[in-house]
């Protein structure tokens, strides 16, 4: 058995299930990939970033609050982020607008920072210059 | 001094963590087998819920029904636990290491480091095994990678206690005991004829039915939704078909090696055939996922028709609905 130590893996091989043409049974195979799937996982990515860059920009104009921003960042939706809080949906869109935002106490905020793994001012003073990393 | 622990890789990670804790254990199953009698090939459209902003289909039943289906069709008894408290979840597993027990975990696949980020999205039924420690760290074999890992304490505990829909909760699960005598010919009838039934089924959105209900919603989306709204719906569903372990096809390829299995293990020859018909099934999904990439890559086509990817779909509904009928119809005469 072999046993990486290294902890990432860029292009993960797969086990696929073919037919075999000249048993004509169904064997296993390793696969670097699919081109149908890399297409549609490269567009949903893309759709991702680009829906991105335009919350970046209602957060810099102030129509949203930073939070929103670091949902999508962290690729959750309403429902995890407010499972994460361990808050009713309602509560958390309630949040995310601006001027709730700005009187939320330090505790709710840090809460907010500690599950995107940012710093509480990346939350509280956000600006243009922030290229978060997904992960 | 315990057995030493043999990974091996599967497509999926249910049926991988099953096989693999009950092969341990010294009952042999193979991935096929366990997907088969966990009658686990389904198909659903849940209508009204948005999973990352787009349609939620599944072309298995629900996570951990494979486990459930199987356990009690062959009345092999598993010990389950979930936790409130972190740190309880943990000395639970290390006490069941130190036992020399190899353990189930759920996990969310979000903050799963092996993975590359791609594939990284919030979802909570995914299944790893621990085989032991090293050095402060969890031995891991994920069923769905090629090599076995390792993770820390801090990194496993993230991502048992992953938030969200299916949230594991800790959960964890390992063989307790497993009957003398499997009668493998009884459990594969019951569990094919559930399987029928299932796909079956008399509703709008589940089954066979729920791939035609799909298909005719296409043909709506094409009206009603923005073509890079709709693009962004169909890689959802190539997503859903073929992701990193899953997949539509290639659920219906396992399912094609179970029958083929099924058909020696009750030497009965018409299964073969049925195999193979389920490949060709198989087939025909991955096709459906090449339509659709190739209108997804063309998406500034504006002559671009969405009309043949309904119509192949509802032709798979339609294939797929007289198989298990045939399917049903020869486990009536099946010795």
């Amino acid at each position: 058995m072999t046993h990486h130590t290294e902890t990432k893996f860029e292009n993960p091989k797969e086990l696929v299930y073919v037919i075999d043409e000249s048993a004509g049974k169904l064997k296993t195979e390793l696969s670097a990939g699919w081109t149908p799937k890399a297409i549609a996982l490269e567009f949903t990515l893309e759709v991702l970033a680009n829906e991105l860059e335009e919350i970046k920009q209602k957060c810099l104009l102030n129509k949203t609050s930073p939070i929103v921003y670091f949902m999508k960042l962290n690729r959750m939706d309403w429902q995890t982020l407010a499972a994460y809080m361990h808050k009713s949906v309602w509560l958390i869109k309630f949040h995310n607008v601006p001027f709730v935002f700005k009187k939320l106490s330090h505790t709710t905020i840090q809460k907010y920072a500690r599950i995107f793994k940012i710093d509480v001012n990346a939350l509280k003073c956000f600006n243009h210059n922030y290229h978060g990393k997904t992960i | 001094m315990a057995k030493p622990f043999n990974h091996q890789q599967t497509a999926h990670c249910e049926n991988g963590v099953v096989s693999g804790l009950l092969n341990h254990a010294g009952l042999t199953i193979n991935e096929p087998l366990c997907f088969g009698l966990g009658s686990g090939l389904f198909y659903i459209y849940i209508p009204f819920l948005k999973i990352n902003n787009g349609p939620a289909i599944s072309y298995r039943s629900m996570p951990h029904s494979i486990f459930k289906d199987l356990k009690s069709l062959l009345n092999i008894k598993f010990i389950q636990k979930k936790f409130k408290n972190q740190q309880v979840a943990q000395q639970e597993l290390d006490q069941l290491l130190a036992q020399g027990k190899i353990v189930g975990l759920q996990v969310g696949v979000y903050n799963l480091p092996y993975f590359p980020e791609s594939y990284r999205f919030h979802f909570n039924g995914h299944n790893l095994i621990v085989y032991g420690t090293h050095n402060g760290k969890y031995l891991i074999s994920d069923p769905v990678m090629e090599y076995t890992t390792e993770l820390s304490p801090q990194e496993l505990n993230t991502v048992r206690f992953a938030e969200g829909v299916f949230a594991p909760k800790g959960h964890l699960f390992y063989v307790d005991s497993i009957p003398q005598d499997i009668d493998y010919k009884i459990a594969i009838k019951k569990a094919i004829d559930k399987n029928c039934r299932r796909m079956l089924i008399r509703l709008p959105v589940i089954g066979v039915n729920g791939i035609r209900y799909v298909s005719k919603k296409i043909l709506k989306w094409q009206n009603t939704l923005s073509v890079s709204k709709l693009n962004y719906y169909l890689a959802q569903m190539i997503r859903m078909q073929e992701e990193i372990g899953t997949g539509g096809g290639g659920f219906r390829f396992i399912y094609a090696a179970f029958l083929e299995q099924a058909s020696e293990i009750l030497s009965y020859p018409p299964l073969k055939e049925e195999a193979t018909r389920m490949a060709t099934i198989a087939e025909k999904w991955r096709h459906f996922a090449v339509e659709a990439s190739r209108l997804i890559k063309n998406r500034n086509n504006p002559n671009a028709s969405y009309q043949h990817l309904a119509i192949l779909l509802s032709e798979i509904a339609e294939d797929e609905k007289h198989f298990f009928l045939n399917l049903k119809n020869i486990m009536k005469s099946c010795p």
